[in-house]
């Protein structure tokens, strides 16, 4: 026993010594000089001032025919959409009205709803929107075949998803699908192309609010990366469009739509029947669904699954649809 | 409580100096009452001059390292000098046919009138040891509109060295501080908005010894409401660890012969 206690202290001490020497080992004094260099935390902050509440806001985008030469504002009103813009879900609707949709123009009698801007420009054109819809129209903006060409380039072109080749020779437009970035006159005419569509005009209306979503991805994604973009797509509108949104507002539009997820946009046009009238080709707007549109919309900007039309492109779409 | 007491003393002994003792005739017997006095003069004087010592010591020194007399020259006090190298300012129109050049010139200057304010602003969140050692950034604060301030307030910890820093840090020096404008000019030629692409960093001595490199890269939107103020913010904190500073190069011996 004795022995064994003998042996143990000296075991013991040798066995306490390399474990301090090891342990000692293990943590030499550290110096700043001699740690290794490692991110600390990555820390974030922001702030934007959007718009809030569930108050659906609602603009009247409106695309001018007018060439070069021609009052924008006093020529047809090609392309008409409402953009409902619900701040709190961060969604929105884009709703097309066909062209030659057969509507009545406040003081004018019927007419298809683009002669609405040469009538009285475009606050006609929300007039006869408002009256068609029910809905009351916050802010307006046009924009025309050079402004809109122009617009695209000063951001630097749209990146686009395009959904099916365009083909149309009266249109300029020679696009396969896929993703791409559009140039001024690719976006044209693409905006354009309604002959090599089988819906028509209900087509290209649709193809115009895609357009408006691209627009919207490519803005908000700019914006992630560089908030200052944001006075670039601000000024690029402004100078190729006309508005009644004053300046202020649209930057607060412009702070909001960088919360909004374009995936959750819905792109609608309302339906219709072509029919005639005399002599001239018109659509007969669905009055049921537009009622049901304009409902929907006037509560929170927003469509129920059940109010959002087929898209006219869907055989074009296939499955996507 | 006794420190006063030996401040006063010595005071008073500096003030009155040595009292006047009678004059005696017999030399020897002056030296022999001299030498008598000398001793317990000597043993007066040294606790004295320790307690002045002491004193001193301490008024130079100070209870908490921080020196009471000349204390304010301790260099981890001074606000370090700080400016932004500013870049090009870049001016985007929104009326259709701009006068560019014009715009540009009113870019540069707004930039100039800009940059100032944020020199302020960033010495005030992160370099005035004043403001991070009792964590106080209302300075900073004020800076951001009133839309904008709450959010500011909740995101201090990004936005400043931050409410502990007094605990983390020791000294923080300015290193870099790049900035860059762009500036929307309303129609009628008037700016509306300013966009404020500012990179900074600070080099931060930890109480440990250690350092850390802080870093603050972010966009800030400012709007002239009476005067400049950030209305929206977009700002990243990256700091990471970072090595101790080589020590300061002594002074280069002149080349050139005069």
């Amino acid at each position: 026993m004795t022995r064994n206690r003998r042996l143990g202290l000296p075991a013991a001490l040798l066995a306490a010594w390399v474990a301090g020497s090891t342990l000692g080992a293990a943590s030499p004094p550290t110096t700043a000089r001699a740690a290794p260099i490692f991110q600390i935390e990555q820390a974030h902050a922001e702030h934007i001032p959007v718009l809030d509440g569930s108050e659906p806001i609602f603009v009247l985008l409106i695309g001018s025919d007018a060439r070069p030469g021609e009052d924008p504002a006093l020529a047809r009103a090609d392309s008409i959409h409402i953009l409902a813009i619900n701040p709190a879900k961060a969604k929105a609707t884009i709703v097309g009205f066909p062209r030659d949709a057969f509507v009545p123009i406040p003081g004018s009698g019927s007419n298809k709803i683009n002669a609405a801007m040469t009538i009285g420009g475009p606050e006609k054109v929300v007039e006869t929107v408002e009256q068609a819809t029910g809905l009351t129209m916050d802010y307006w903006a046009l924009t025309w075949f050079e402004g809109f060409k122009t617009m695209i380039r000063d951001v630097g072109g749209l990146p686009m998803d395009v959904p099916f080749d365009v083909f149309d020779v009266l249109a300029d437009a020679e696009l396969t699908a896929g993703p791409q970035v559009l140039t001024g006159p690719d976006a044209l005419a693409f905006a354009r192309a309604r002959h090599a569509l089988p819906s028509g005009d209900f087509g290209r209306s649709e193809n115009h609010g895609r357009l408006m979503v691209a627009a919207i991805a490519a803005f908000r994604k700019e914006f992630s990366k560089d908030p200052s973009r944001l006075l670039t797509w601000v000024g690029a509108g402004l100078r190729n469009a006309q508005t009644d949104v004053p300046l202020d507002e649209l930057m607060t539009l412009a702070f909001t739509a960088t919360t909004i997820n374009p995936k959750r946009i819905v792109n609608v046009v309302l339906p219709g029947s072509v029919s005639m009238a005399g002599t001239i080709s018109i659509v007969s707007l669905s009055q049921a669904a537009l009622d049901a549109i304009s409902t929907d919309l006037a509560n929170d900007g927003l469509l129920k699954k059940a109010n959002i039309p087929p898209s006219p492109n869907q055989s074009l779409l296939g499955s996507e649809t | 409580m006794w420190f006063g007491a030996a401040t006063a003393n010595l005071s008073r002994v500096l003030t009155e100096g040595p009292t006047e003792r009678p004059v005696t005739a017999d030399r020897s017997q002056r030296r022999a009452t001299n030498r008598k006095r000398r001793l317990p003069l000597a043993l007066l004087l040294v606790p004295v001059a320790l307690v002045g010592l002491g004193v001193a010591l301490f008024l130079i020194l100070g209870g908490d390292g921080a020196g009471i007399i000349g204390g304010g020259d301790d260099d981890s006090d001074v606000v370090p000098e700080f400016d932004f190298t500013a870049g090009r300012a870049k001016a985007v129109a929104t009326a259709p046919e701009p006068d560019t050049e014009t715009l540009e010139g009113e870019a540069e200057a707004i930039g100039g009138e800009i940059t100032p304010l944020l020199d302020d602003l960033y010495t005030n969140a992160f370099l005035d040891p004043a403001n991070w050692r009792e964590g106080d950034y209302e300075e900073v604060l004020a800076a951001f509109s009133e839309g904008a301030a709450s959010t500011a307030q909740q995101s201090v910890e990004v936005l400043t060295l931050g409410e502990t820093a007094g605990d983390v840090y020791e000294r923080v020096t300015p290193e870099k501080g790049s900035i860059g404008f762009t500036v929307l000019f309303d129609p009628a030629g008037s700016p509306n908005t300013a966009v404020a692409r500012v990179r900074f960093s600070a080099l931060g001595e930890r109480s440990d010894g250690t350092f850390t490199l802080i870093v603050s890269k972010g966009e800030l939107f400012l709007r002239d409401i009476d005067g400049w103020q950030i209305t929206a913010f977009d700002v990243t904190r990256q700091d990471r660890e970072a090595q101790a500073p080589p020590p300061s190069p002594a002074p280069a011996a002149s080349a050139s012969a005069s």
